[in-house]
């Protein structure tokens, strides 16, 4: 039997050969070159692929118990092709919600559906920056709806190139580009991802598992901070909740993604090949830019009758003294509202939305999601004067 | 032999490079083009590299002589079923990204 490999290694010979007959020399079974056929090793193969099943179902069963049994779920992971099957659900008159994790986390689609008639389509992305989502809206003549923006001001400035600009732009990228292999690899994975706990692209797999070494870098190497290990969970809809094991009061695993909230909040060191008052020249000038990227693409939402409405939502501990030191609220929040002139909702400002702790300090539980959105809407609905 | 090389130089820059100027700073940069270059791996990525490396490098060595094909059959059963077996978890481990049809998408 001709294997694959064998045809594989005739097609490479295709200059040489490239419609050529062979020769009938060429044509004898096992004659070089058209003839070659890969031995079989003579070994007891059936008795062989009964084991390994047997023993990659019992490894897959026991890593599957293991994840459970140290507090690990099912979830579906968000990526570009899970993104875009939700971007595909935006209509002309839709509510979207953009942003990063906290639209995300915090804002609870049924009571938002319950207070402005509509159920929201969450856009949002964990660790992403809300403009390249709010341009592809913009840009999108068809849509004249309502846009919810959570500003997380790091996020929501963060350059081009750097890792939060590039997260968003791939999704978009991907609704306008994807495939139907990657849709349909999309929905292959979905029931696999909805039943197996220790599918978690980023944390347990061999790579993450190798991340976890403790194997000390040499003292002058810029690393990537860690990113946060799973505290919550997504759903079809991009729905996501916060898990039970770090909403606990005094949970390990939020002590755990508080401290890893710290360094990926603070910015990595200037380059070392650029002078420094060059790259903060560059840096303001690409902040600058944003500010007013931003207040075109509103202007032009408007322009067809689109509505908008900032929403700065909770943080707390360690983590908000860092962005209220490092990103205070005149720098960016104020001027993303006096530059576009659309209404904002800064949670600090109303007492009955200002009394919520994020147990990890970034985002809420998924019971305090409910009351915050429920509360949420008065604000919304005044914002956006329906 | 021209035809093959020229292949695999055209494949290492297209594959692994955005474009042309990336892939000549990179390659720059592995015959000490940026002597003086940020450090960006961590040391556990740079033992990774080295032990694959070199177990390919060994894997190959012992090989000269052979083929796979015989170095399979002269193997005692239990060995095939354990290599085969630990390379199927390690494909479970690495978890694609929904990205099953990757082979499709050329």
């Amino acid at each position: 039997m001709r294997s694959s490999t064998s045809n594989f290694k005739r097609k490479l010979r295709l200059p040489r050969l490239f419609f050529r007959k062979p020769t009938e020399i060429e044509s004898i079974h096992g004659g070089p070159p058209l003839e070659y056929v890969r031995p079989i090793p003579q070994l007891p193969w059936r008795g062989i692929t009964v084991a390994v099943v047997l023993i990659v179902i019992a490894a897959a069963s026991a890593s599957e118990l293991y994840c459970r049994s140290i507090g690990y779920g099912p979830t579906l992971h968000d990526n570009e092709d899970l993104w875009t099957s939700a971007r595909r659900r935006v209509k002309p008159e839709s509510i979207v919600i953009i942003g990063d994790s906290r639209g995300w986390y915090d804002l609870y689609l049924d009571e938002l559906q319950k207070g402005l008639g509509k159920r929201p389509v969450q856009l949002a992305m964990g660790g992403s920056c809300a403009y390249p989502v709010l341009a592809d809206l913009a840009n999108d003549k068809n849509f004249h709806g309502t846009v919810i923006c959570s500003v997380v001001p790091r996020l929501f400035i963060a350059p081009p190139g750097s890792p939060p600009m590039d997260h968003a732009e791939k999704a978009v990228r991907r609704s306008h580009t994807q495939t139907f292999a990657q849709r349909a690899s999309q929905y292959l994975d979905m029931p696999l991802e909805e039943h197996v706990a220790f599918l978690k692209p980023e944390e347990l797999t061999l790579d993450g598992l190798l991340k976890r070494l403790p194997i000390p870098n040499r003292p002058y190497a810029l690393i990537s901070p860690r990113l946060p290990p799973y505290f919550g969970t997504l759903d079809r809809e991009r729905r996501a909740l916060m898990i039970e094991k770090c909403a606990r009061p005094g949970s390990e695993l939020a002590r755990i993604t508080q401290q890893i909230w710290l360094p990926l909040f603070t910015p990595p060191p200037p380059p070392s090949y650029i002078p420094q008052e060059e790259f903060a020249k560059s840096m303001g000038q690409a902040i600058e830019q944003r500010f007013h990227d931003v207040a075109a693409a509103v202007q032009k939402l408007r322009s067809r009758g689109g509505k908008i409405v900032f929403v700065r939502l909770p943080n707390s501990g360690g983590l908000k003294a860092l962005e209220d030191r490092q990103t205070p609220r005149p720098a960016v929040w104020d001027r993303v509202i006096k530059d576009t002139a659309a209404p904002g909702i800064y949670y600090e400002d109303s007492p009955d939305l200002a009394g919520f702790n994020c147990p990890e300090w970034s985002h809420l539980s998924a019971g305090d999601s409910v009351e915050f959105s429920k509360r949420l809407i008065p604000h919304l609905r005044a914002a956006l004067q329906m | 032999m021209l035809f093959n090389s020229l292949t695999f130089v055209v494949f290492f820059v297209t594959v692994v490079a955005a474009d042309f100027t990336v892939a000549a700073r990179m390659l720059g940069g592995m015959f000490g083009g940026h002597p003086h270059g940020d450090a960006i791996l961590t040391t556990r990525e740079m033992l990774q590299i080295a032990l694959v490396t070199g177990g390919m490098i060994l894997v190959h060595w012992s090989l000269r002589d052979t083929n796979i094909e015989t170095a399979v059959m002269r193997a005692p059963p239990w060995i095939v079923t354990t290599a085969w077996a630990f390379m199927a978890c390690a494909i479970i481990l690495t978890q694609g990204n929904s990205n099953a049809f990757i082979y499709f998408q050329f």
